[in-house]
């Protein structure tokens, strides 16, 4: 490893244009896949995260903000799926009067549901107040005793602050059930209705029954209800695909960097073939060296990524994005760049093998 | 010039990966930025493309699909703006069994923005009709030509009257209804998503703009191909596609830096030999940036080729309504300036190290 170094060291100007490179690239890979992928399982987290088990829109909509069930409805869904509960959401998005968009939760605040939002400062939910994200109340700049426009001349008093993982949940905004209803003129309807299950195992069977007995609504299981979303399925296979480009450049600059070292280093190294070393020790010390480039790339990298993500956020698509990367991305990210770091060697060691000492020692 | 291809064709090995980095690099910016750039005009385009000078959407709304106008507003808004005519549009979407969605369009038969649905089969839609328009595109898709009948939400199916052709690929991958049956079907009775305008004078635009917002202050009038501006989001898309294009282009460069440093570096002897024969130094180092414009020409070529083609296959895969079908002159021209500059700026160290080379010494 202390070769490794070493050689990586005698060359600085190669060896940190190499790093530079790949610590754009991991920036670059993990401020996509931070805001850009991961869209369909975010928004199943969201609904996961309510405990509901079953969720039901009306079937057909292109979106769940232009679902509209009446609220007549729920005690059917009820006896249908032999629920425990069931609970009426309104979900809509409107804009803020600095044009960043407001998602906007109608709740009752004795339901279940409500605990999604419990206020890290200020009240609860209660019938004429808001309580808002933190990121919202970022975007908005309110704080608690402030006032919030949900809709042109529309105010409504800021009782609470509540944080969420979730960034859509962050970026909103909760009001009670029935002042969403009136605010939105969805008096009388729901976007969604959440199902908690008496027994969970029978989630197949309750949509099933759902389906069968209301066929103007679509349930789903709730941490699967956004799956066959065509348009956020396309957007995260573009995003991992650019994200997927953004690693291969950085690899074809370690590529690079490790044949430029190994073929200056030919008569050094075929010395060390003839003193004895076994042609895969002297692959190792490559190897080593791609993996540092590599390494040495993400951990450059994190900044500019931490940069990147946050930058996402104050640009307006808070609510899209992801509050931060998630460990899960971090590791995968390094992990893909250690292995494009590893790719990379592989031309050179072809070169190493395909090298004899006694041809590299007489070579001028 | 002949010199400098030879000089890198010398060196394939090298050469290769980092002109498929540049093609990686500039085909990324080419594809991020011609989807992100302009996304609000080109979404206005469509609205401006019906003739109106003038389009009005609810005030604060987060989605346009979200809005709602009452169609009593709408004869109040052709008062207030002076207008020639005003046709109220109900725009919502509805989501295909196979999770694609389809834009669902309701007109008045009699209405001037009727004729954008300019018929390549079947016949126009009469007053009061429960028949169906489709788009070309849709029609093609899912099979659908006049006679048969499109399910237009769960349980609704209609019979499909006419195609469509609109030359606009939004509409083109949807469907239109009389506005009345709309209206019935999305439960928008008296509702309209859209107004638009035609004036009388359609100098006085700014005039009537200021007066529907005076006199309707819940309602927000724009130029129609201005209806997306100021939607925060599709900006920060644009800042964050050019953000991520510019690092894609920054990680080839610094590809680019390193072979052309290597390549100098090789070639320190025969520099200095043409520095003995009498080539001054600017000449010495012009032929080190006409190799480094001569990869970032091959590659850029390469790269342009490639952005072109995935557009064209997004276009295929129905992606169109989202993305470009091409990608501007000023587009290539504006990214070959960059990919140009940042590969001066790469040439940095190759051309310090050309500089410094003393014919006596390394000729010794």
């Amino acid at each position: 490893m202390l070769g490794s170094l070493r050689a990586l060291g005698r060359r600085p100007v190669r060896t940190s244009l190499t790093v530079l490179g790949v610590a754009v690239g991991f920036a670059a890979y993990v401020g996509i896949s931070a805001s850009a992928t991961g869209f369909v399982a975010r928004f199943n987290g969201i609904l996961a995260a309510t405990g509901a088990e079953v969720t039901v829109q009306q079937a057909g909509v292109g979106f769940p903000v232009l679902s509209r069930i009446a609220v007549g409805d729920l005690g059917r869904i009820r006896a249908s799926a032999r629920a425990r509960s069931v609970s009426a959401v309104v979900a809509q998005v409107t804009r803020l009067t600095n044009n960043n968009q407001l998602p906007v939760f109608g709740v009752s605040p004795t339901d279940p549901v409500a605990g999604l939002f419990l206020p890290k400062e200020g009240r609860p939910l209660s019938s004429g107040v808001a309580l808002l994200g933190r990121a919202a109340a970022a975007s908005a700049g309110v704080g608690v005793g402030g006032t919030i426009e949900v809709l042109p001349g529309r105010r409504m008093p800021v009782a609470g602050i509540y944080e969420s993982a979730y960034g859509f949940l962050d970026g909103g905004c909760v009001l009670d059930l029935a002042d969403a209803q009136r605010l939105f003129e969805m008096d009388g309807f729901a976007s969604l209705v959440l199902v908690k299950l008496d027994d969970p195992s029978h989630a197949s069977e309750a949509i099933a029954a759902i389906d069968r007995d209301l066929p103007h609504l679509h349930a789903s299981v709730s941490e699967l209800f956004f799956n066959g979303y065509r348009e956020l399925e396309l957007v995260d296979r573009f995003a991992r695909f650019l994200a997927l480009a953004a690693l291969v450049v950085s690899a074809l600059g370690v590529a690079n960097t490790l044949g430029m070292n190994v073929v200056e280093r030919t008569q050094e190294l075929a010395i060390l073939r003839a003193v004895g070393w076994s042609r895969w020790r002297i692959a190792g010390t490559v190897l080593a060296e791609g993996a540092l480039l590599a390494g040495a790339g993400a951990l450059l990298g994190l900044g500019p990524a931490w940069v990147f993500v946050r930058a996402t956020g104050a640009a307006g698509l808070q609510h899209l994005a992801a509050p931060r990367p998630s460990a899960e991305i971090l590791l995968g990210g390094a992990a893909i760049v250690l292995l494009a770091g590893l790719a990379g060697s592989l031309p050179a060691i072809g070169h190493l093998f395909r090298t004899r000492p006694s041809a590299a020692l007489r070579a001028p | 010039m002949r010199a400098v291809l030879r000089g890198l064709l010398r060196r394939r090995a090298r050469t290769l990966p980092a002109m498929a980095g540049v093609a990686i690099g500039y085909g990324a910016y080419l594809v991020l930025v011609s989807s992100a750039t302009d996304v609000s005009r080109r979404f206005g385009a469509r609205v401006a493309s019906t003739g109106a000078e003038m389009a009005v959407r609810q005030a604060g709304v987060g989605m346009a699909i979200l809005s709602r106008i009452r169609a009593a507003d709408v004869p109040r808004i052709g008062e207030v703006a002076q207008a020639r005519w005003v046709s109220g549009v109900l725009v919502q979407i509805t989501r295909l069994p196979n999770g694609v969605q389809m834009p669902v369009f309701g007109v008045d038969p009699g209405d001037p923005v009727a004729d954008l649905f300019t018929l390549d089969s079947g016949r126009r839609l009469p007053p009061a009709s429960r028949e169906a328009l489709l788009g070309r595109s849709l029609a093609s898709a899912r099979g659908r030509p006049p006679g048969s009948r499109i399910e237009v939400l769960p349980g609704h199916a209609y019979p499909v009257r006419g195609v469509f052709a609109s030359g606009n690929a939004f509409l083109d991958g949807g469907c239109a209804l009389e506005l009345a049956e709309a209206q019935r079907l999305f439960g928008m009775e008296g509702f309209v998503s859209l107004v638009l305008v035609k004036l009388r004078d359609p100098a006085r635009l700014p005039e009537a703009i200021a007066a529907v917002r005076r006199e309707l202050p819940h309602l927000h009038a724009t130029a129609s191909e201005l209806y997306f501006t100021g939607f925060n989001e599709l900006e920060a898309v644009e800042g964050y596609a050019r953000a991520l294009g510019v690092a894609a282009l920054a990680v080839s460069v610094l590809g680019v830096a390193s072979v052309l440093a290597r390549n100098v570096a090789e070639r320190r002897e025969e520099l200095a030999i043409l520095r003995a024969v009498g080539w001054s130094r600017a000449r010495v180092a012009g032929t080190v940036l006409a190799e480094g414009f001569a990869l970032a020409a091959l590659g850029g070529a390469a790269g342009l080729f490639s952005a072109w083609l995935f557009l064209r296959v997004a276009s295929a895969a129905g992606l169109s309504p989202w993305l470009p079908p091409e990608i501007s002159a000023g587009l290539v021209l504006e990214g070959a300036a960059l990919l140009a500059f940042s590969v001066g700026v790469g040439c940095v160290p190759a051309l310090l190290r050309s500089w410094g080379t003393q014919p006596a010494s390394e000729l010794r």
